[in-house]
């Protein structure tokens, strides 16, 4: 080892360090292109319109399709508090911690959390 | 250590720097609502601007038959032969044709324990009302359930529903069917890796960038809380998977369950089963044989799932867990809620 560092360079062992720290930090580098977390994330027609996180209470206007609508948010949960629809089936839904709420009429989705865990890609049932 | 091994380690580490950067391939994932619920599709890809391209034509793709086959809408071809039912033959896409030859012939193999022609049933039925029909309701429109009421020309793409007031409903087929539409249409776009899921209906094709399969996570029927719990893990190479559960549109009337797994055969719900989640190669499939073999019940439906080389994960109304043998070692157990 002495014999093999004598016969190097400065150049040489700058660029040995560089590529030990290099390789190394490789490793741990990723990249992820999904999100994960405990925010609340509200769509309109596909299109991410409002992100927040889900323990800072607030109420949300959003304008759907066919009209207003407000989703609270409050004590870490969600719902959609008013719409301007026919069924109200989205307000139906109550509060919720993780998941999905749709007003379809208005094309208005929220999200809750990542909706589901890390090591999962999809959930049935 | 001489120069010579220093110039080995020196290039194993720069393989090492290289193997262990940043994948080429990332995952792309969108959400819409469609079909009346949400669809999301994933792709693995290189580009963010194939992915999103190619992600928006499968959309469109799953809106184009969620279209042709609205239950609720007037302007439906669906619509259109339930009008024209017991009166003149319909018209329709190839598309439409497609589902109810696969609806057909699933009602056809399951001994009619899943038929298309539910519709005038599951009218009497509201699930968000909490209504129920009574014992001469059913008993009545009974009579309009039978597939083998249904008359198809393949030459000239028409449907005729024999009886008047028969009426189609393909609300148990259809989001499989356009799954496994969105698939080729991806891969069309030159995607060979992804997953779409139509309200829990999923298709999967290729690896994730890791080279891993999908684990898709089957839902608790009997979960406590409003957060997902998860009963099992299944790990899918090109494969479908479905689940029909008792917990998905129900309400409790008198102490009894009542949900929309509707038995063609008496018009009320099936009793044996809490859930089913069906695996094979396509999602109309898994979709449809998952309400074949939850109306069967544990036994029957496992002796179907066999003799059509599907796998099947049965949950029966006591908890008990049944599963086929080629479940072994792509299915993992979550510690046990009841």
């Amino acid at each position: 080892m002495k014999k093999a560092l004598r016969n190097t360079t400065i150049a040489d062992r700058i660029l040995f360090l560089f590529l030990v720290i290099a390789s190394i930090a490789g490793m741990f580098y990723t990249r992820e292109a999904l999100s994960q977390g405990a925010e609340v994330v509200i769509e309109v027609s596909g299109k991410p319109v409002f992100t927040a996180s889900l323990y800072t209470d607030r109420e949300v206007p959003v304008e759907g399709l066919h009209g207003h609508a407000v989703v609270e948010i409050k004590d870490g949960k969600v719902r959609m508090k008013e719409a301007r629809c026919n069924n109200h089936i989205c307000m139906k839904q109550g509060w919720i911690t993780r998941g999905t709420i749709v007003c379809l009429p208005n094309s208005i989705v929220v999200i809750a959390g990542s909706g589901m865990k890390k090591d999962l890609d999809a959930i049935t049932g | 250590m001489n120069k010579y091994s220093l110039i080995v380690l020196t290039s194993l580490m720069l393989t090492a720097l290289l193997s262990c950067s940043a994948q080429k391939e990332s995952m792309y994932k969108k959400s819409m609502p469609l079909m009346d619920t949400i669809v999301s599709i994933t792709v693995v890809c290189e580009s963010k601007d194939q992915a999103e391209k190619a992600m928006e034509q499968a959309f469109a793709a799953i809106d184009h038959i969620g279209n042709l086959i609205n239950f609720y809408s007037d302007t439906s071809e669906l619509s259109a032969i339930n009008r024209n039912a017991g009166i003149s033959e319909t018209k329709v896409s190839p598309e439409t044709f497609g589902i109810i030859e696969e609806a057909i012939y699933v009602a056809d193999t399951s001994g009619g324990s899943f038929d298309p022609t539910i519709g005038p049933i599951m009218r009497l039925w509201d699930f968000v009302d909490k209504k129920m029909p009574s014992v001469t309701e059913v008993r009545h429109a009974l009579p309009l359930v039978n597939y083998r009421d249904i008359i198809m020309d393949r030459k000239t793409l028409t449907i005729l529903l024999r009886k008047k007031g028969m009426m189609l409903d393909l609300g148990g087929i259809a989001k499989g069917y356009a799954a496994d539409i969105a698939v080729l249409s991806l891969i069309k776009k030159g995607i060979s890796s992804g997953l779409v899921s139509i309200a829990g209906d999923i298709r999967t094709f290729g690896l994730k960038p890791d080279k891993s399969p999908w684990t898709i996570g089957i839902k608790n029927p009997r979960q406590t809380g409003d957060r997902d719990e998860i009963i099992a893990k299944v790990r899918l190479i090109e494969k479908a998977i479905s689940t029909s559960g008792d917990y998905e549109r129900y309400f409790i009337a008198e102490g009894k369950r009542f949900h929309h797994l509707i038995d063609p055969k008496t018009g009320f719900p099936a009793a044996t089963c809490r859930s089913v989640s069906v695996v094979t190669d396509k999602a109309v499939y898994t979709d449809a044989f998952s309400t074949a073999i939850f109306v069967l019940g544990p036994e029957q439906g496992m002796k179907l799932a066999k003799d059509l080389g599907m796998d099947v994960l049965i949950i029966d109304s006591n908890g008990t867990v049944h599963s086929t043998d080629g479940l072994k070692g792509k299915l993992s157990f979550e510690k046990s809620s009841s």
